[in-house]
């Protein structure tokens, strides 16, 4: 029972969103900049900010990432260090136009 | 085209556990992860089978579950359990909660709550609860859980007490592609959470697990899992198979 109170106290646990080392917007179903050029071998963060009034799903399997971005909300990925190459990842529920790319250099 | 494909798709699903369900009963345990996805739906299938000394025991369920929040996930079931012959349905509320950003800091953390409760019959009301830990190392992914389980209610009719028990569940999962991971998983029951039992009477079982999420019209999915899990201990059944299909809408 203490067990499960003290861990009861963890919750809710909030992220802080301080500065993100980069920024990607979403905006009409597209991803500003589709593009994204990051430091390879380095621990980041990545903002993403939904623009739209709709929610969209940030999903990339290169970065193992799933996650829903309310509209008008915001998410910040925590990513491991990347190999040099291209990482994809898409908008699920707007795939024909949300694509992108990081490539890591 | 895709619409009738996925209405035929659903229908399926949900007959099948309709069939299984008076046929056999009691979900499989899963192994839990700490990650929440905001705003998703499913619907969820598990079905599992052991075989040991004492008989054959084997379960299903149906659920649905709906990601409230960026950090609370909660689902609701229908489960039946056949264990050699003494058969119970249950119904059970699971909520886990995503207690850290994912990838924030050296291993994601969660929690989940389970409250099964019977639907007539003797069976004891019984509540589950512990930490969820997730580690990603490059593309394994590794996962870690404890869990204390304590029945109330009814009294035990031979007159033993109840009492707080430990279990564990492991994983680890290679990421090969998006549509078939593969790794092991195991799980085992210690007996009380102060008190170990002996080796010998406690529960460990392991085994190969396959995973892997199909794609479907935009925000559809379908996410499979299952698992041959080998006993380890003479108490633990000999085979255990179990699987997990969700399908995401």
């Amino acid at each position: 029972m203490k067990t499960i109170l003290f861990l009861s106290l963890l919750f809710p646990l909030c992220a802080i969103a301080g500065d993100a080392d980069y920024k990607i917007v979403i905006r009409e179903h597209h991803f500003y900049p589709s593009e994204l050029t990051v430091i390879a071998g380095k621990k980041m963060t990545l903002l993403i900010e939904n623009q739209d009034a709709t929610p969209e799903e940030f999903d990339s399997d290169a970065l193992n990432r799933e996650q829903r971005i309310r509209g008008h909300g915001n998410i910040t990925l925590y990513l491991e260090p990347l190999a040099p190459g291209h990482y994809a990842f898409a908008g699920e529920l707007h795939e024909a136009t949300a694509q992108g790319v990081i490539v890591a250099k | 085209m895709m619409n009738k494909m996925l209405k035929v798709l659903l229908r399926s699903l949900v007959l099948w556990a309709v069939v299984i369900l008076p046929v056999w009963a009691n979900p499989a345990d899963y192994v839990y992860t700490p990650t929440v996805e905001y705003g998703e739906r499913e619907l969820d299938v598990k079905y599992g089978a052991a075989s040991d000394v004492a008989g054959n025991s084997n379960a299903a369920s149906v659920g649905l579950g709906y990601g409230a929040t960026e950090n609370w996930f909660t689902e609701l079931y229908l489960k039946r359990e056949n264990n050699a012959g003494q058969k119970v349905n249950l119904f059970e509320w699971e909520n886990k909660f995503q207690l850290t950003e994912t990838g924030k800091y050296w291993a994601d953390l969660g929690f989940v709550s389970e409250l099964e409760a019977p639907l007539g019959g003797n069976a004891p009301w019984e509540l589950r609860v512990g930490p969820l830990v997730q580690k990603a190392l490059g593309k394994f992914q590794l996962n870690g859980n404890l869990l204390f389980a304590r029945a109330f209610g009814r009294a035990d009719e031979n007159g033993v007490p109840y009492t707080t028990n430990l279990g564990y569940q492991w994983q680890v999962k290679y990421r090969w592609q998006r549509k078939l991971e593969f790794g092991m998983q195991g799980m085992g029951e210690l007996g009380t959470w102060d008190n170990w039992a002996k080796q010998a009477a406690q529960n460990h079982r392991m085994g190969p697990a396959i995973f892997g999420k199909w794609p479907l019209v935009s925000g559809h999915a379908i996410k499979y899992n299952a698992a041959w899990l080998i006993g380890m201990t003479p108490v633990a059944p000999a085979h255990t198979f179990r699987t997990q299909l969700e399908y995401e809408f």
